[in-house]
């Protein structure tokens, strides 16, 4: 199977950045996982990275939404004025505990993908890949 | 002397005086006197009460009459022989005449030829009488020739004059008397001697120095012969006479009444002014034919009187009319005038009614006022008959009634004629004498009364004074009696209307108050006394203005309300503060009306402690919306906190959960299973899956809150109870659960169709799993409508519970019985929802026997 070139983990907690990179390092989807601990931080990785080169831009933003300094909303807004030529290219997902509907109310008027209730599980990624990326269908890492 | 000269005279003479007609001229010559020889040759007496026309009426043909007047009219001698018959047979004689005075002498003969020789020496004899006459007579004489020389003196004339008679014959008079030349007496001498003329004259004599009579007259020898005498006595009483007669004329011509004679034509021979006035045309009343008579007279019946009837006809049959009759004069401007003509007959000598005097008298003001007295007497009659219910008496001294009018009268049924000339006594019953003599008494004493009675079923009020007399004695008293019994039930009508409005005004817990236009207060009862803390004194003397009892900030409302009391006669109740005389301040709930007399009446109620309880209550419930809001603060921090505590647990865990399974897969087999571990770590799992749990729940009550926002449509619910047994069938079964369901009453419940899932699910659950160990589980599910609620509830014959739990089992996470399984947040869910939708739920629980949930569902308000 093919890798995604770079996904994009953006969360503050450590611990949850360090499992889904463990998950996702396990399932072997994406050739560099890249972390970001805020909105702020992704914003501008998300700058360099794609300025860089065309292989080092993120696929794939897996998005938290509480945050401090920037939160996933936030970022959202800012995201919209970047000028990027890949931005229509870049998968966002939001990795969602919320189930305030006010928070998906905003959601819905912002430029992402989908939402996954956290945990991040192997199961989750999948089935976003599959829907995403056709192209790239993952293997379990058990098949 | 002359009629001695007459008697001893030869000739026969006649002695005639005038008779004049109306106009003054001579109508014919009386015969006054004939001398004895005149009687023989006439055969007639010497006083013959007959004129010359009637008795020598046989010479008229011959000119006899012609020749006498001229004789007495021209005073020339005058002489024919005329005819007449004497006893039978016709005479025929020498007439001669001349006037004398106011009188004709007529000497009448024989014809010459027929007179005898001894008649010539008869007439010789009788000059030298004459001379003997003359000297004897009273009356000075004298005799001139035509040159004015004395033939003749009397002895009379020479004493007056004071000289010597005989020296004065032959001597010329005017040299002898030279203070006569030129007098009245001297022309009057010429003068007849040159007309031949007698002349009489009366004047003060130049020679005498006195008023003396003369008469002059030619002689035949053609000088004078003149007789004088002294007359100053007479004309002294003359000039008395004409002056009493002048004075007597100024009486008569200033007489206010009309005085006048008439003659038998009813022609006005004499009259003063004022009867001039009145007979404008010279007639007396019954000769005023003219067609609109100024006169009028009438019966006391009113006819009229014929003029045959007026005074003056009546006075000329001899009637004497005094006093006069009443006649109505109309003069030529109309304004009548009433006058009283009083007449009365004037006869001649011999009784013969030849005229009529009359006097007429002004009465017009008399009989005017006798006229308005009785007019006013017919007014007060017709008062004293048509006084409203009332009746008029007078009685005298003795208590007879003279007068007795009115309609009480005849209301009594008593008329006048019963009462006249009778005593009070005699008329009235006992009862009512008894009550009115001492009244009469008190009047015919001189006091005035007044008294009211009862009689006939009327109140009657009685006024009674005396009646003076003209000398000012009491004569009589009278008494005006009103029938004031509608006035009496008028007047009670009135106090018991006053009595009420004064029970209405004393009420205490209303204020009433009286006031003018101008804010003036000037009375108030009791209530507003005590609210307003004046004093009853304080508002009778007008001190107290509305402006002074309202604070500053009510004035304008007070003013509008006073200006709608102006305008439309009663102002909105409103409300508003008043200030009392110490300072402190009240409410008042005003109403007010405008009477009609422009005093206005407020009525006031103190609303101070409602209006306290009103500030007391908007207080409390601002008090109570800050608590409110407070509560809604917290309801939504604990919202929120559910929220943030189901979020934030949620990651922490569930990166538990993670590290777990990334410790499981790190850790060797064979230490997993060597060391305790691998148990450890199953302990660790089941924790973290029951904290999920936990935070999955409260992510329940979260989205519970957003839930109630969602409209509830009707939902069947028979098929969600069905539905919810299919789901709990093993947990049914294995508890061998018998449920009974009733819910025909409640076709469709108005509730969110998953919360009604979820009710249902609660409390079904519930009642099985906390069923009694003893029995088999009985659950009934029954609905009903309460009311404004459907009432669904679930019955069951489980474990129950204490009074005291049975409040803290709706709480969250609260847990009776640790033998089953539960979250704690079920029943608490249940009430949140139902009362999320406007409902309630009610529990009623017998430990050991049983539960009863009911859950009150707000039916859906009619759109």
């Amino acid at each position: 199977m093919s890798k995604l070139s770079t996904i994009l983990l953006v969360d503050d907690d450590t611990t949850t950045n360090f499992l889904n990179k463990l998950l996702l390092t396990r399932l072997a989807v994406a050739e560099q996982l890249v972390v970001a601990l805020n909105g702020r931080e992704a914003l501008a990785t998300v700058q360099q990275l794609c300025t860089a080169s065309d292989t080092g831009c993120p696929a794939l933003i897996l998005l938290d939404v509480n945050m401090p300094v920037m939160n996933g909303i936030e970022f959202l807004e800012a995201y919209q004025h970047l000028p990027l030529a890949q931005r229509g290219a870049i998968i966002i997902v939001l990795l969602t505990t919320s189930v305030s509907p006010r928070d998906l109310t905003r959601v819905q008027t912002l430029p992402i993908a989908g939402t996954v209730p956290k945990p991040l599980t192997a199961e989750k990624i999948q089935l976003l890949l599959q829907q995403h990326f056709p192209s790239f269908s993952a293997d379990s890492p058990d098949g | 002397m002359v009629e001695m000269l007459f008697e001893v005279s030869l000739s026969g003479l006649i002695l005639y005086t005038p008779v004049y007609d109306a106009a003054g001229h001579l109508d014919d010559l009386a015969v006054a006197y004939l001398n004895p020889v005149a009687q023989r040759l006439l055969r007639l007496p010497a006083h013959p009460a007959t004129t010359y026309r009637q008795q020598f009426a046989d010479t008229l043909p011959a000119g006899g009459w012609t020749l006498h007047r001229d004789a007495f009219v021209s005073g020339q001698l005058a002489e024919a022989d005329l005819s007449t018959k004497v006893h039978g047979r016709p005479r025929r004689f020498r007439v001669q005449g001349r006037r004398a005075g106011e009188m004709l002498l007529v000497s009448v003969a024989e014809p010459a030829n027929e007179l005898p020789r001894p008649a010539e020496e008869a007439l010789r004899r009788a000059h030298e009488h004459t001379v003997d006459i003359l000297e004897s007579t009273t009356d000075a004489f004298y005799a001139l020739d035509a040159a004015f020389c004395f033939t003749y003196v009397n002895q009379r004339a020479a004493r007056l004059w004071g000289r010597d008679r005989d020296a004065l014959l032959g001597r010329h008079y005017w040299t002898e008397f030279p203070q006569a030349v030129g007098s009245e007496s001297y022309h009057q001498h010429y003068a007849v001697l040159q007309t031949g003329q007698p002349a009489h004259d009366e004047a003060v004599s130049p020679l005498l120095g006195s008023w003396v009579e003369t008469l002059i007259y030619p002689t035949r020898e053609g000088g004078l012969s003149v007789f004088f005498r002294d007359i100053t006595d007479r004309k002294q009483a003359e000039t008395a006479l004409r002056r009493s007669e002048a004075q007597l004329a100024a009486v008569f011509e200033a007489l206010p009444v009309g005085v006048g004679v008439m003659d038998i034509q009813g022609r006005v021979t004499l009259a003063n002014r004022q009867m001039q006035h009145y007979l404008p045309n010279g007639l007396a009343p019954w000769r005023d034919d003219t067609p609109v008579s100024r006169w009028r007279a009438y019966h006391p019946d009113g006819r009229p009187l014929p003029r045959s009837e007026f005074p003056g006809a009546r006075a000329l049959r001899g009637e004497k009319v005094v006093p006069g009759t009443d006649m109505l004069y109309t003069p030529s401007d109309g304004t009548a005038v009433w006058t009283q003509v009083s007449a009365v007959p004037l006869p001649d000598h011999q009784g013969n009614v030849t005229g009529h005097a009359m006097v007429i008298v002004d009465i017009d003001a008399g009989k005017r006022a006798k006229e308005a007295l009785q007019a006013s007497e017919q007014r007060l009659r017709a008062l004293i008959e048509n006084l409203p219910g009332g009746a008029v008496f007078v009685v005298d001294q003795e208590l007879r009634y003279q007068l007795a009018e009115g309609q009480a009268l005849h209301q009594a049924g008593l008329a006048p004629a019963d009462l006249l000339g009778r005593t009070v006594r005699e008329v009235m019953p006992p009862d009512l004498w008894q009550q009115h003599e001492p009244n009469y008494r008190t009047a015919l004493a001189g006091h005035p009364f007044a008294v009211e009675l009862e009689a006939h079923g009327r109140t009657f009020l009685t006024r009674g004074v005396p009646l003076l007399g003209a000398a000012g004695q009491v004569e009589a008293a009278l008494a005006v009696s009103y029938d004031i019994t509608d006035h009496k039930q008028i007047e009670t009508a009135l106090r018991c209307s006053e009595e009420r409005l004064q029970q209405a005004l004393s009420i205490d817990t209303v204020g009433v108050l009286f006031f003018d236009l101008q804010g003036r207060i000037h009375d108030a009862n009791a209530a507003f006394q005590r609210m307003s803390g004046f004093t009853h004194e304080d508002f009778v003397s007008g001190r107290v203005q509305w402006d002074e009892i309202t604070p500053p900030e009510f004035l304008d409302a007070t003013r509008r309300s006073q200006q709608e009391l102006l305008t439309l006669g009663q102002n909105t109740p409103y409300e508003k503060q008043y200030i009392r005389p110490d300072g402190s301040r009240w409410w008042g709930l005003f109403a007010g009306k405008r009477l009609r007399t422009g005093e206005c009446v407020e009525f006031v109620l103190d609303i101070t402690a409602s209006k306290e309880a009103q500030r007391q209550l908007h207080e409390s419930q601002q008090q109570l919306q800050v608590v409110n809001e407070q509560l809604t603060r917290t309801n939504i921090d604990l919202d929120n906190f559910i929220y943030t505590a189901s979020h934030d647990l949620k990651a922490p865990i569930h990166n538990i959960e993670g590290l777990l399974q990334a410790l499981q897969e790190q850790l060797p087999g064979p230490v997993q299973h060597t060391y305790a571990v691998g148990p450890l770590l199953g302990m660790m799992e089941e924790a973290v899956q029951r904290f999920q749990r936990t935070i999955a729940h409260l992510s329940d009550v979260v989205k519970l809150q957003e839930a109630h926002e969602e409209d509830g449509m009707a939902v069947a619910l028979r098929p969600v109870i069905e539905d919810v047994c299919r789901d709990l069938e093993p947990h049914l079964a294995a508890a061998g659960a018998q449920i009974e369901i009733d819910v025909q009453e409640c076709p469709a419940v108005p509730f969110s169709a998953t919360n009604l899932r979820s009710v249902v699910y609660n409390l079904l659950s519930n009642a099985v799993k906390y069923r009694h160990p003893d029995r088999v589980p009985r659950v009934r599910i029954a609905c009903r409508q309460q009311e404004a609620y459907t009432v669904l509830s679930v019955q069951d014959n489980g474990l129950g519970l204490e009074p005291n739990k049975q409040a803290e089992m709706f709480q969250m996470f609260r847990r009776f019985h640790a033998h089953v399984e539960g979250s704690g947040i079920g029943l608490y869910m249940v009430k949140r929802m139902v009362e999320n939708a406007g409902g309630r739920v009610d529990v009623r629980s017998v430990p050991g026997e049983g539960t009863t949930l009911a859950v009150y569902i707000r039916q859906e308000k009619t759109p």
